[in-house]
C-alpha cells in the first residue's frame, strides 16, 4: 500500500516535470550547463574578439572583448568625455566643432571596421553622429577619434556610416529630409512634397584614412534609414533602405506606414564616379566642418568648407533604381556572397531577400512598374530571390557567419531567427532579453564573417540586472553559434544605448601596431617641454603660458607666483615617462574647463581662469606612484596690477625665515 | 658622446636623478661610476623592470626611493652616451 502511494507520487512528479521542460517558464531556463565555460575568460587571458559598439545617446563608442563581455575603453566620439578631456582640453576642443559651432553631445548609432578586399583589416573604425550629421574616424592603433567631417544637407545621420569593400567611401544617408543648405528653408513644413530633399554623401577616404566629401547624390524626400554597400559581384552598388515613401510631415507613425511596399534604393556608385568625371556635378555652396586630429602636435584643427558636388537622380540616369520592399525596410544587408540583400521590413511578417543578378538583368530589361520622382522603380518579382516566411514580428538587422546562414533579429517577438539564405527555410530561433535591435557576428556584414559568436543588443533592459532606479543599464547578450542550434551563454551591461556594433579578431588590432606612448622625439606640440630644462612660465598681457612637464612624481615647475586677476593661464603639461601605462592627470581648483589626462610623451593643454585672489593648488588626478599623493603644487594668485615678480620654480623656493 | 649623453639625460633622465650625489627621487649620479660596472648601468637603462624585480641591490634601493625607475625608451647607442655621460660627472677618463 505504501509502496503504491510512493508510486504514485514519483509519476506525478515525473509527469509534471515533463511538463514544465515543455515550455520555459523563464529566461533561465534558456541556459544550459556549459554556457559559463563558453564565455569564461580566466583572469590574465586574452578575449578572442575586440567588439566595438555604439555608444547610442551618449555619442561614444565602447569596446568590449568576446565572449567575456569586459568593457575595456569607452572611446569618446561625439561627446565630450570627462575621463579623457576630449572635448575640454585645449588640443581636442576643435574636434566637436560643427557649422553650428560647437557641439558637445551627440547621438552616435553605427560603427563600420575598415575593409580591404571586403574583409576587415584592423586599421581604422568609423562611427556617425544621427542628431547633427557626421562621420568620425578612429585609428584601431591609438584608439583615438582622429577625424570628423560634417555632413551638408543631411538631418539625422543614420544610414551611415557604412563602407565600400575596399574602403574607397563611406557613405551617409539623411533619415530626415529637410530643404538644401542653399535654398529657402524658411518653408512651410506641409510643402514636404515640394522643398524637402534627401540627400545621400559619398566621403572618399584617403590612403591614410583621411575623409573628403567627394558627392552626394540629391534624392526625392523620404526617410533614408539603413545601408551597405554591395561585395564581390555587386561591388560598385551600394543600398539603401527608405522609409515614409508617403512624404508625410506629420504623425509618421500612422502616414508613414500607409503604403505596402516602400523601397530599397539601389546605387551604382561607379556610374555616379563616370558622371563626375564628366563633368554632371554642380558646385553647390554649403557649410561644413572638417576636423582633423594630428599625431604629431598631439592637437586637433577645424575648417570649415563651403563647397559641394551635388549630382541629381532626376536628372542623371542610370545611378538610381527603387527596389519595391515591403513595409518601411530598416535593415538592408548584403550577404558575403555579395548576391543576396536582406530587407528587413519592421511592420512586416516576411522578410524579402533580393536578388543581385536578378536586379542586374531586370535593369537591362527595363522591368520597371513606374517611377517615383524620376527614379524608376523595378518590379518586385523580377528583383526577388523569395520571402523567408513567418520569421516572427518586427524584422530589424541581419548578419551573417559565412556558412550560409541569414541571423535577423526579431524586435517585437524579442528573438533572433536564424535561417538559410537560398533555401529560406527558418532553421532555429532564440529568445532574446528583451526586444532586440542590432545584432552582431564578428565580421558579420563583410565578405569574411568569422561565425561563433552573435552578439545580441536589447533596447529594453526591464529585470536583466539589479535594479538601478529609474535608469537602467543596456543589456547585451553572446549566443554561441558554432553549432547548429544557438546557445546563450552570457549577459553583459552595456553603455548609452547601442545599436550597431562590429567585432574583429582580437589578434587582428592586438597586432596593428599599437601604439603604446608617445615618443618625446617625435612631440611636435607647439608647448612641448623637452625636458624640465625647458619648463617656463611666459606672460604675454594677460595670458600666461605655463610650460610644465610631470613625472613620477612631481611637476615641474611647482610654485608660480605672480599670476594676476584677469589673467588666462594655459597650462601646456607635458609627460616625461616613456614606458606604457604611466599617465599622469592634471587638475586645479575651480578649473572651469575641466581637467587633464595625458598619456607618457604626451602634451595637453588646460585653461585657467582664475576667479579670486589667494592660492590654488594643483594635483595629479592619475595614482603614479608610491609618491603620488606628494605630486602637488601652488600657484598664487595676486590682484590685478599686484607688482608680486613673474616666478616658477622647483625645490628652489625655500621656506621664509620667521622673526 | 658625454655631450650627446648629456642631452639625452636632461629629456629623459634629469627629472629625478641630479648630477650630484643628492637624491631627488632617483640617487644623484656622482659616483656612480666607482660604485657600478658599465655593463651593470647598460642594463638597469635599457631594461630597468626584471632588475627592479630580481637584483637585490636595486631592491633595497627601491626601499629607499619607493619610485620603480620607469623603462624611459632609451636605445642602447643612447643608454651609452649617458654613461659617457656619467663618467664625465664622476671625472673618469
Amino acid at each position: 500500500m505504501k509502496n503504491k502511494f510512493v508510486k504514485a507520487i514519483f509519476a506525478i512528479v515525473l509527469v509534471s516535470a515533463l511538463f514544465a521542460s515543455c515550455k520555459p517558464k523563464n529566461s533561465e531556463d534558456a541556459v544550459s550547463g556549459d554556457a559559463a565555460k563558453k564565455a569564461y575568460v580566466a583572469p590574465g587571458k586574452y578575449d578572442e574578439f575586440y567588439n566595438f559598439v555604439s555608444g547610442g545617446f551618449s555619442g561614444q563608442v565602447s569596446v568590449y572583448g568576446l565572449p567575456s563581455g569586459r568593457l575595456f575603453r569607452v572611446i569618446p566620439v561625439f561627446s565630450v568625455d570627462p575621463e579623457s578631456g576630449y572635448g575640454f582640453n585645449e588640443e581636442t576642443k576643435p574636434m566637436l566643432n560643427t557649422s553650428h559651432g560647437f557641439v558637445p553631445w551627440d547621438d552616435q548609432h553605427h560603427t563600420e571596421l575598415s575593409q580591404t578586399n571586403g574583409e576587415v583589416d584592423g586599421r581604422w573604425l568609423f562611427a556617425n553622429a544621427n542628431n547633427t550629421p557626421r562621420i568620425a574616424r578612429l585609428d584601431l592603433k591609438t584608439f583615438k577619434t582622429t577625424e570628423i567631417i560634417e555632413l551638408p544637407n543631411s538631418a539625422g545621420n543614420h544610414s551611415s556610416p557604412f563602407i565600400t569593400e575596399n574602403t574607397e567611401y563611406v557613405v551617409a544617408g539623411t533619415r530626415f529630409s529637410v530643404p538644401p543648405d542653399n535654398a529657402n528653408g524658411d518653408v512651410p513644413i506641409n510643402t514636404y512634397k515640394q522643398n524637402f530633399k534627401g540627400h545621400i554623401s559619398f566621403v572618399k577616404v584617403g590612403k591614410e584614412g583621411q575623409m573628403d566629401l567627394a558627392f552626394q547624390i540629391q534624392c526625392p524626400g523620404v526617410n533614408f534609414d539603413l545601408s551597405h554597400a554591395g561585395k564581390g559581384k555587386s561591388n560598385g552598388w551600394f543600398f539603401f533602405s527608405c522609409y515614409n515613401t508617403e512624404q508625410a510631415n506629420t504623425l509618421l507613425e500612422v502616414n508613414a506606414s500607409q503604403k505596402d511596399k516602400d523601397f530599397i534604393m539601389a546605387v551604382n556608385w561607379k556610374k555616379a564616379e563616370e558622371y563626375i568625371k564628366a563633368s554632371k556635378g554642380k558646385h553647390t555652396p554649403t557649410k561644413y566642418a572638417h576636423n582633423t586630429y594630428d599625431e604629431k602636435t598631439h592637437s586637433a584643427k577645424s575648417e570649415i568648407k563651403t563647397d559641394v558636388l551635388i549630382l541629381d537622380s532626376k536628372e542623371l540616369k542610370d545611378i538610381c533604381y527603387m527596389i519595391p520592399c515591403p513595409k518601411s525596410p530598416h535593415g538592408c544587408d548584403v550577404d558575403p556572397t555579395g548576391e543576396y540583400i536582406v530587407g528587413s521590413g519592421k511592420l512586416a511578417a516576411l522578410i524579402p531577400v533580393f536578388s543581385f543578378d536578378k536586379l542586374m538583368s531586370a535593369i537591362k530589361n527595363k522591368q520597371f512598374e513606374g517611377d517615383y520622382d524620376g527614379i524608376p522603380v523595378l518590379k518586385y518579382e523580377s528583383v526577388l530571390h523569395g520571402e523567408v516566411k513567418k520569421p516572427g514580428l518586427g524584422p530589424l538587422h541581419t548578419e551573417f557567419d559565412g556558412k550560409g546562414n541569414a541571423y535577423t533579429t526579431m524586435f517585437v517577438s524579442s528573438e533572433v531567427v536564424k535561417w538559410d539564405i537560398k533555401s529560406l527555410k527558418v532553421l532555429d530561433r532564440v529568445p532574446t532579453y528583451y526586444s532586440v535591435g542590432h545584432l552582431c557576428i564578428p565580421g558579420g556584414d563583410s565578405k569574411k564573417p568569422f561565425g561563433k559568436y552573435l552578439i545580441a543588443y536589447n533596447k529594453i533592459t526591464k529585470d536583466r540586472y539589479l535594479p538601478t532606479g529609474p535608469e537602467l543599464c543596456q543589456s547585451a547578450q553572446i549566443y554561441d553559434i558554432s553549432g547548429d542550434k544557438m546557445q546563450l551563454i552570457l549577459d553583459f551591461p552595456t553603455i548609452g544605448e547601442p545599436h550597431y556594433a562590429q567585432a574583429a579578431p582580437a589578434d587582428l588590432i592586438r597586432n596593428n601596431g599599437q601604439l603604446k606612448f608617445y615618443k618625446l622625439q617625435d612631440n611636435l606640440h607647439p608647448f612641448a617641454s623637452k625636458g624640465e630644462k625647458e619648463t617656463k612660465v611666459v606672460r604675454n598681457g594677460n595670458r600666461v603660458d605655463v610650460s610644465m612637464t610631470c613625472i613620477r612624481s612631481h611637476f615641474s615647475p611647482d610654485n608660480i607666483e605672480g599670476i594676476k586677476m584677469g589673467d588666462e593661464v594655459y597650462f601646456h603639461i607635458t609627460n616625461l615617462e616613456q614606458d606604457w601605462d604611466v599617465p599622469h592627470g592634471f587638475a586645479i581648483k575651480a578649473a572651469g574647463t575641466a581637467e587633464l589626462l595625458i598619456m607618457p610623451g604626451e602634451t595637453a593643454t588646460l585653461k585657467w581662469t582664475p576667479d579670486r585672489v589667494g592660492i590654488a593648488p594643483f594635483y595629479c588626478t592619475d595614482f603614479c606612484s608610491a609618491l603620488h599623493q606628494e605630486m602637488q603644487g601652488y600657484i598664487r594668485v595676486s590682484p590685478a596690477g599686484s607688482n608680486v615678480p613673474l616666478t616658477f620654480s622647483l625645490g628652489t623656493n625655500l621656506p621664509a625665515k620667521t622673526k | 658622446m658625454a655631450t650627446e649623453g648629456q642631452k639625452v639625460a636632461e629629456v629623459k633622465c634629469t627629472s629625478c636623478h641630479k648630477p650630484t650625489e643628492e637624491k631627488l627621487v632617483g640617487p644623484g649620479w656622482k659616483g656612480i661610476s666607482s660604485r657600478k660596472k658599465p655593463q651593470w648601468i647598460m642594463n638597469f637603462i635599457t631594461n630597468p623592470d626584471p632588475m627592479i624585480d630580481k637584483d637585490p641591490e636595486v631592491q633595497s634601493q627601491l626601499e629607499i626611493c619607493l619610485v620603480r625607475m620607469p623603462n624611459q625608451g632609451l636605445n642602447d647607442k643612447e643608454a651609452r652616451s649617458v654613461l659617457e655621460y656619467m663618467r664625465k660627472i664622476d671625472g673618469v677618463k
